[in-house]
């Protein structure tokens, strides 16, 4: 009954009759200021679900290598070998950070492997909602591993939410039990190069990434593997070989291609005099 | 559902807080801020769970006398203590706990801090040793950088700070910005993969 009164309205014509205000109000359902945002958005976030679809009809696809993540197995072999434990650090960032997810991915493919291996996995965090996170991740992960007697919660827990003292517990946890290898991955700031020093003071192997482009000198010279950026957020894909994630990394590779065209145009318009390309791609 | 609600409840609130960045509109912003109010209610509560782990963490290994017990005492009798100080009087301005944390934990977290300068000369000693063409551009590079920030380096030649401008703004600027945009298309795929539902990394499950 609703549908015919709606549609007998429209036929009406009653949208001509609407008043003033409600047309103010009509155009207010989008900022159009922030329109290119939108058009943004949509053009890289469409590329990359394309390739998801077309992930699903080939799963064969191929990324680079990447050898921060190559190097895990060897890392994880050799705390094993030691008989020593395993450090993660999944940032010093809440779960409300993408990176912090992107370390949890990781953290996830790293608990399976030393839950297969039986070696301890240690895992401090800065704040209790990334530890119950955390501690999900790793629960998760042991079952999966088929150990899950080996799941000890009280080995990822909360430190302090204080950033050098966060900084301190970890090194701390470093120098005390000698983890033959240790992760830092998600984000960081100030006290990466903190705890990076300390863990190559210690001989442990060491793979550290994030997308703070001032941190990533840091663990470049500390770490023995460093990943760079968008390497932090394809290491999830990579390391489970899901044919969706690698879809989705390859299209990213894709959408870097338009922004680099878009670069490309902007200059060659500047050269040229041609100045209100810029302002297309101003955030407002 | 244990696994499902939580995927569910991601998506929602991501595409909730993304609507509301585009659509102007008052429910889609009373909902976006009660979400974000929800968030901030939620890590305040969590804070609470935070301490009871520190404090269970550290009574079972003091229990099983582990090695180092009497640091963990020392440290579960300073989280009583600021607690206890904290709840009877108070945290501002002129009470105990402001004192103590002012006096005590305000210089820790400064020595902390200022240690990095001993791990930034240690870490640049071995990022700069000469082994090959590429450290050799790198030295020099930072030696040129390194005079021309202080007034020695102006002293010895007059180029060295404008010098030292140019590779900041230019080449390292270039390369910092490369990573930037990569690392910025790579966490809105990561971001998109969350509000479709299939990055189910962050809670231990496999695709």
């Amino acid at each position: 009954m609703r549908r015919r009164v709606a549609l007998l309205l429209l036929l009406l014509g009653w949208p001509a009759v609407a008043s003033a205000e409600e047309a103010e109000a009509a155009a207010g359902w989008f900022r159009t200021e922030r329109l290119n945002v939108f058009v943004a958005l949509v053009l890289i976030c469409g590329v990359i679900l394309i390739f998801l679809r077309r992930a699903r009809r080939d799963p064969h696809l191929k990324i680079r290598r990447i050898a921060g993540l190559t190097a895990l197995d060897e890392a994880i072999g050799r705390a094993t070998e030691m008989g020593r434990p395993v450090l993660f650090v999944p940032g010093v960032m809440d779960v409300d950070r993408v990176e912090t997810i992107a370390g949890m991915a990781i953290l996830g493919e790293v608990a399976r492997k030393t839950a297969a291996y039986a070696i301890p996995l240690e895992v401090p965090v800065r704040y209790p909602l990334a530890m119950t996170t955390a501690q999900e991740v790793v629960r998760s992960s042991y079952a999966a591993a088929g150990r899950p007697d080996l799941f000890d919660p009280n080995r990822v827990r909360f430190v302090t939410d204080n950033q050098f003292a966060y900084a301190a517990a970890v090194s701390g946890i470093m120098l005390r039990d000698r983890p033959a290898a240790n992760f830092f991955l998600g984000e960081f700031y100030a006290e990466s190069l903190v705890m990076a020093e300390t863990g190559n003071t210690t001989g442990a192997i060491q793979i550290a990434g994030t997308a703070q482009a001032a941190q990533l000198p840091f663990f470049i010279t500390a770490c023995d593997y460093t990943l760079l950026g968008e390497e932090l957020f394809a290491a999830g894909a990579y390391l489970t070989r899901a044919p969706v994630l690698l879809g989705s990394v390859k299209g990213q590779d894709y959408a870097k291609v338009i922004i680099a065209a878009a670069i490309a145009a902007g200059v060659v318009l500047e050269i040229f005099g041609v100045t209100g390309f810029k302002e297309l791609l101003t955030v407002r | 559902m244990r696994k499902e609600l939580p995927i569910i409840l991601c998506m929602a609130s991501g595409w909730i807080i993304m609507l509301d960045f585009f659509v102007p509109r008052p429910f889609v912003g009373a909902a976006a801020e009660a979400l974000i109010g929800w968030t901030l209610i939620l890590s305040a509560g969590s804070f609470l769970m935070g301490g009871l782990s520190v404090f269970a963490v550290n009574l079972s290994r003091v229990r099983r006398r582990d090695p180092g017990a009497h640091y963990r005492i020392l440290l579960l009798l300073c989280l009583g203590t600021m607690a206890l100080l904290g709840i009877i009087g108070g945290i501002g301005e002129g009470t105990v706990y402001n004192w103590i944390f002012q006096n005590v934990q305000v210089p820790m977290e400064s020595t902390m801090f200022s240690l990095l300068a001993f791990f930034i000369a240690s870490a640049a000693y071995r990022a700069f040793r000469m082994r090959n063409a590429r450290a050799t551009v790198l030295l020099l590079c930072a030696a040129v950088v390194m005079l021309g920030n202080v007034p020695l380096g102006g002293a010895i030649w007059s180029g060295f700070p404008s010098f030292s401008l140019w590779i900041l703004g230019h080449p390292s600027l270039a390369a910092q910005r490369g990573l930037i945009l990569g690392a910025a298309v790579g966490a809105t795929a990561t971001a998109l993969r969350l509000l479709v539902g299939i990055e189910r990394g962050y809670l231990g499950l496999r695709q």
